[in-house]
C-alpha cells in the first residue's frame, strides 16, 4: 500500500555455509525466504518467531547491515537499495535501531555523555557541542533517566538503565521508524513492564512507527497493533494483533499462544503442540515448512508449501488446514 | 524447624528433604563483607515442588548453591542451617559434600552446554556416572557393569522423552538441540535417583515451544518419578503451572511463602502482589501488567528496615526503620511485612 511507511517486497536474504576453500558454497541458510509486509506510519508492528525465523535478520536488512539477496525495501517510498549519499545519511537519522544487549551496544570505555552525543555529530543533527549536551539531557528526560549518569561508564549502570539509556540514544537524533529487537530480553520482569510502558508512552509522544521484534508473545500482545508470526525465513501468518491473538489461524501461532505457561494455578495450561525442535534452516523441510513438528500435518503439507493467502478480512496464513488447531487455542474469543 | 513452617500440614511429622533455616551467607566485595542471604528459611517435603521467585539479585541461586555447597570463593556462610534429610550440610568436608552431591542433591542449570563435556557422546557422560557410582548399578543382577551402565543410560533418555534413545546415546552434545541437550542434563540428574533436584532456571535460554516440552516433562516426572524439586524461575507462569508452594526472595531475603494457590489469589506481602501484577497475560482482552517503580537495590548499599520499602506503594514510617519480622499468618504462609504486625490483617 502506497501509505506505508515501511515496505517489504519479496524479501530474501540467503548466506552461503560450509563450502570449500576453493569457492564452490556447500549449501546456502534461507534466511528470510521471500517476505513482504508494510508498517503504516503510527503503528508498532510485531514480528515474533522462534530462533532461527529469520526476525532479526529483517531488523539487520531495514538498517542497512545486510543486503537482501532479492527483493525490495522502501523506506518513505525510497528504494533502500538506491539512497544516494545525502539521502543515505537521512535514512541513517530517521531509522533507529535498538538491541536486545545493551551492553553489547556500549562502548564500555565511553561516558554515557560520549555515547549519546557522537551520533549527534556522526549523523550532523547538531552543530556544535552545547547543542549536543542539551539535546543528550532532554534525550535522558524522556526515558526518565537522571543526567548525573552523563558521568558514567556502561558497567556503572544498572541493567534497567543502560537499556534506557540505548533507548534515549535511539531518540536522540530524531528517527520516524524505530526497530526494538527484544528490547526486553536481557531486563528482569519487574523492568520489563517499565520498559514496555515508558516505549508505548514514547511511541505516542514522538509520533514514532516500531518495528517489534520479539520471542516473546506476551511482550509483542502488550505493544502490537499488527502481528506477524515468522518460522523459518517466512510468514505463516499475519493478522491485526487482537484477531491472531483470539482467532489463530496457523497451528504454529496456536502452539506459539499455548506454550507460554499461565499464571494462575487454577488454570492447567501447559501445552506442548509443537513436537520437536526448530529444523535448522540449511535444510528446510519440503512442502509446508512446519510439517515436521505440525500434529495436524498430512500427505499434502509434506508435498505442497501452502501460499500465504487472505483467510479471513485482514487476516492472512499459511496453512493448509487453517483453524484445524482451532480447539487448541487456550481463550475462547466468545468466553 | 521454625513455628511457622511447623504449621504447614500434617507433612511436618515426617523429615523433610531440604530444611533451610536462619541461612545467612556474605559476599566479600570490594573488600568488606556485604550481607548477601539475611535469614532466609525454606523447607521442601518430599514429592513436592517448591517454586522460588524473586529478580535477579534477589538471592535465589546463592540459596541453591549454598544447598549444593558451591557458593563460590568470595562467598562464606555467616549463620543458619541447612539440612538434607535432617543431616546438616554446613561445615560438611568437602569430602562429604562430594558424596552429598552425588547422590542427595542433583543441580540443573540454565545452559546446557557448559554442564556437557562435548568430546564425550551421551552415552559415555551417564555412563561415567555409573563408574563414579557403582552403589546405583546394583540391580545389574549378574550382567557386565560396562554394558548394564550403557543399557540404563539409554533408559534414563527414554525416561526424559528423548525420541530414539538408542541413537541419541552415541551423539556427542553439539549434535543435539538445546532442548535435547537440557533433556540429557536432567537425566543425568535423575540417574543418580536424588532426593532432590534443584532447577534453576533450566528452560530460560529454551525456544516457547520448546520450553513447554521441557516444562510437560516436569509435570510428568513429578508424576511417575515423585520428583522433589526446587524451581527457581523469574516465571510465575512456570510456577503457576508446576509449584505446590511458592517462596519469593527480595534482597536477600524472603519476603512471602505460601502455598501456590493461596498465594496467586491472594498474595500479602506487597512485593508479592506487585510481582504478579508485572505478570503480563494473554487473554481476549489487552495485555495488562503495572510495572514496580524503582529497582532492586544494590547488596553494597541497602536501604535501612525493609529493604523493600524504597519501592512499596504501602510503605508507613516503620519500614523505613526496622526490619519486619517473618509472621506466620495463615497455616502454611509466612510473610515478613510490617503491614501484619500486631495481628492488624487487613483483607
Amino acid at each position: 500500500m502506497s501509505d506505508d511507511l515501511v515496505r517489504l517486497d519479496g524479501v530474501a536474504k540467503h548466506f552461503p555455509v560450509g563450502g570449500s576453500f576453493f569457492g564452490r558454497t556447500a549449501a546456502r541458510v534461507k534466511a528470510v525466504d521471500g517476505v513482504s509486509f508494510g508498517i503504516r506510519e503510527g503503528q508498532t508492528f510485531g514480528l515474533v518467531g522462534e530462533s532461527g525465523c529469520g526476525k532479526s535478520t529483517i531488523a539487520m536488512l531495514l538498517v542497512k547491515l545486510l543486503e537482501p539477496t532479492a527483493g525490495r525495501l522502501t523506506f518513505e517510498r525510497a528504494d533502500l537499495a538506491r539512497l544516494d549519499r545525502g539521502a543515505m545519511k537521512d535514512f541513517r537519522r530517521r531509522v533507529q535501531i535498538v538491541f536486545q544487549d545493551p551492553y553489547g551496544s556500549l562502548d564500555p570505555r565511553q561516558t554515557m555523555l560520549k555515547a549519546l552525543i557522537e551520533p549527534l555529530f556522526t549523523l550532523k543533527v547538531v552543530a556544535d557541542r552545547a547543542a549536543a549536551v542539551a539535546r543528550a539531557e532532554r534525550a535522558l528526560e524522556m526515558v526518565g533517566l537522571d543526567r548525573e549518569v552523563l558521568k558514567r561508564l556502561p558497567h556503572e549502570l544498572s541493567g534497567g538503565q543502560r537499556q534506557r539509556l540505548v533507548v534515549a540514544r535511539a531518540l536522540a537524533v530524531g528517527p520516524r521508524f524505530v526497530i526494538l529487537d527484544e528490547p526486553t530480553s536481557s531486563v528482569d520482569v519487574s523492568l520489563q513492564a517499565q520498559i514496555l510502558s515508558l516505549l508505548a508512552e514514547l511511541k505516542r509522544g514522538q509520533g514514532l512507527t516500531y518495528l517489534l521484534i520479539s520471542h516473546n508473545l506476551v511482550v509483542i500482545r502488550y505493544m502490537s497493533d499488527v502481528v506477524a508470526v515468522m518460522y523459518l525465513g517466512k510468514i505463516v501468518e499475519m493478522a491485526s494483533s487482537e484477531e491472531l491473538f483470539t482467532r489463530p489461524l496457523h497451528p504454529y501461532t496456536v502452539a506459539l499462544i499455548s506454550a507460554i505457561p499461565v499464571p494462575d494455578p487454577e488454570a492447567s495450561t501447559i501445552a506442548a503442540l509443537a513436537k520437536g525442535d526448530v529444523p535448522s534452516p540449511v535444510n528446510v523441510p519440503s512442502g509446508c515448512r512446519y510439517h515436521s513438528r505440525c500434529p495436524y500435518a498430512q500427505t499434502v503439507c509434506r508435498e505442497q508449501e501452502p501460499p500465504l493467502r487472505e483467510l479471513r478480512a485482514g487476516h492472512y496464513g499459511a496453512c493448509h488446514f487453517p483453524g484445524v488447531a482451532a480447539s487448541a487455542v487456550p481463550y475462547r474469543p466468545e468466553s | 524447624m521454625t513455628s511457622a513452617t511447623r504449621r504447614s500440614g500434617a507433612a511436618a511429622t515426617a523429615v523433610p528433604v531440604l530444611e533451610i533455616s536462619d541461612l545467612s551467607v556474605e559476599l566479600s566485595i570490594g573488600g568488606r563483607w556485604i550481607q548477601a542471604l539475611d535469614r532466609v528459611g525454606l523447607t521442601i517435603q518430599r514429592g513436592e515442588v517448591l517454586g522460588l521467585v524473586g529478580e535477579s539479585g534477589s538471592g535465589k541461586s546463592l540459596t541453591a548453591l549454598s544447598i549444593a555447597g558451591l557458593l563460590p570463593g568470595n562467598a562464606r556462610v555467616a549463620g543458619g542451617s541447612i539440612r538434607l534429610n535432617g543431616e546438616e550440610v554446613l561445615g560438611k568436608s568437602e569430602r562429604a559434600l562430594n558424596r552429598l552431591r552425588a547422590r542427595s542433591v542433583a543441580l540443573v542449570f540454565q545452559n546446557p552446554t557448559s554442564y556437557l563435556n562435548p568430546v564425550l557422546t551421551v552415552g559415555a557422560q551417564i555412563a561415567e556416572i555409573f563408574e563414579l557410582n557403582p552403589e546405583l548399578l546394583e540391580a545389574a543382577g549378574g550382567r557386565p557393569r560396562r554394558r548394564e551402565a550403557w543399557r540404563q543410560s539409554i533408559e534414563a533418555l527414554r525416561l526424559v522423552r528423548i525420541p530414539d534413545p538408542e541413537r541419541v546415546v552415541e551423539r556427542y552434545p553439539f549434535e543435539l538441540s538445546g532442548g535435547m541437550q537440557q533433556r540429557v542434563v536432567i537425566a543425568m540428574a535423575l540417574v543418580r535417583q536424588p532426593d532432590l533436584v534443584i532447577a534453576d532456571e533450566i528452560t530460560t535460554a529454551l525456544d516457547v515451544t520448546v520450553q513447554a516440552q521441557i516444562l510437560s516433562l516436569l509435570a510428568e516426572l513429578r508424576r511417575t518419578v515423585r520428583l522433589t524439586l526446587l524451581l527457581i524461575t523469574h516465571d510465575m507462569g512456570i510456577v503457576a503451572q508446576l509449584a505446590d508452594r511458592v517462596v519469593v526472595m527480595y534482597s536477600g531475603s524472603v519476603v512471602e511463602s505460601s502455598d501456590v494457590r493461596t498465594l496467586f489469589k491472594s498474595p500479602r506481602h506487597p512485593y508479592s502482589k506487585a510481582l504478579l501484577e508485572t505478570v503480563p497475560t494473554i487473554d481476549g482482552g489487552r495485555t495488562v501488567f503495572r510495572p514496580i517503580r524503582g529497582a532492586m537495590p544494590a547488596l553494597t548499599d541497602p536501604p535501612a528496615g525493609c529493604r523493600f520499602h524504597p519501592r512499596c506503594p504501602d510503605a508507613f514510617d516503620q519500614c523505613s526503620r526496622r526490619k519486619p519480622e517473618r509472621l506466620a499468618l495463615d497455616p502454611g504462609r509466612v510473610v515478613a511485612c510490617h503491614l501484619y504486625e500486631g495481628g492488624a490483617v487487613s483483607e
